[in-house]
């Protein structure tokens, strides 16, 4: 392998470009081989695209459940809270 | 078919038609394997995600939102998560080096001269994996895939400008990482169409 060690590193400039220059050289597109290429081809005929709508009403489905159950478990709780600082105040007035 | 533009058969593609699909996967499988390649330095893992690319794509075609953005910035956004995932499950489990498990030949190169190639592309992709996960994907996009500042910027998820200065400083990073130390004396100009094969193992050298 040649080695260039006439790179200057007090010039930025020059070593930037040739940096750029190397790069464009040495990196290339690598080809896959082509029997991967057909096997994926053949694969990829197999499947069968995921309906757009069904995830979407699963999803909305899940997502009003969640907030309905989360809705009514905050309103009872805040139902019972009320209720016992009511009792609470009520028992009071009672014992003065 | 293949005279499609990407946008008209993208829209089949998304009503169902393999074979508008089948002219996107002809269209952008060397590229992304290619991508892959750089990113993991790995053939069989390479040919593993760019299938999983495109099976994810094939799956989600469907639910493809057209928001500006081309769709082969689509498959490199899923290239560039899986590849994301791959390094993290990958992350606790020591690396094997690449001498142990891979050459890469030049189409037409002599057995010896293929060796020095793959040695040098093989340092270059050392370093190059040394970089940050966008620094690298910027450097392959850039000088593998030859797109514009602009086109990485929609990869990526930056401005033109912001990949310009990110270009900049990665340039940098490489130098310092290279050093003084440039191959100089290997010219690539008598490669068959400028590609790469590879081949895991020495005995699958192409004439």
């Amino acid at each position: 392998m040649g080695v260039d060690s006439s790179v200057n590193k007090s010039q930025p400039g020059t070593q930037i470009s040739e940096i750029e220059a190397y790069l464009e050289t040495t990196l290339r597109p690598v080809v896959p081989r082509k029997v991967f290429i057909e096997d994926l081809r053949h694969r990829l005929d197999e499947i069968q695209p995921e309906p757009a709508s069904a995830i979407s009403i699963m999803q909305l489905t899940v997502a009003v459940l969640a907030v309905g159950v989360g809705g009514m478990l905050l309103f009872f709780s805040l139902v019972r809270i009320m209720v016992s600082i009511i009792r609470t105040i009520r028992d009071r007035g009672a014992i003065e | 078919m293949p005279e499609l533009s990407d946008d008209d058969a993208l829209q089949f593609a998304s009503q169902g038609d393999r074979e508008a699909f089948g002219v996107l996967y002809e269209r952008y499988v060397e590229r992304i394997y290619s991508y892959i390649f750089y990113r993991t330095g790995n053939p069989s893992d390479a040919e593993d995600l760019t299938a999983k690319v495109f099976i994810r794509a094939m799956h989600h075609i469907v639910n493809y939102r057209n928001q500006g953005l081309p769709f082969s910035a689509w498959l490199y956004r899923i290239a560039h998560n899986l590849v994301a995932n791959w390094h993290r499950d990958n992350s606790r489990r020591k690396e094997i080096p690449l001498d142990d498990r891979m050459l890469i030949y030049f189409r037409g190169d002599h057995p010896e001269t293929a060796l020095l190639r793959s040695e040098e592309m093989e340092r270059l992709i050392r370093a190059i994996r040394q970089l940050p996960p966008e620094r690298q994907q910027l450097l392959i996009l850039k000088f593998v895939e030859h797109l514009s500042n602009a086109e990485i910027g929609q990869i990526i998820g930056r401005t033109e400008g912001a990949v310009k200065s990110l270009y900049h400083r990665t340039l940098l990073a490489m130098r310092d990482d290279l050093g003084v130390v440039l191959p100089g004396a290997l010219e690539l100009d008598d490669t068959v169409d400028g590609h790469l094969s590879i081949s895991q193992g020495s005995d699958e050298i192409e004439p």
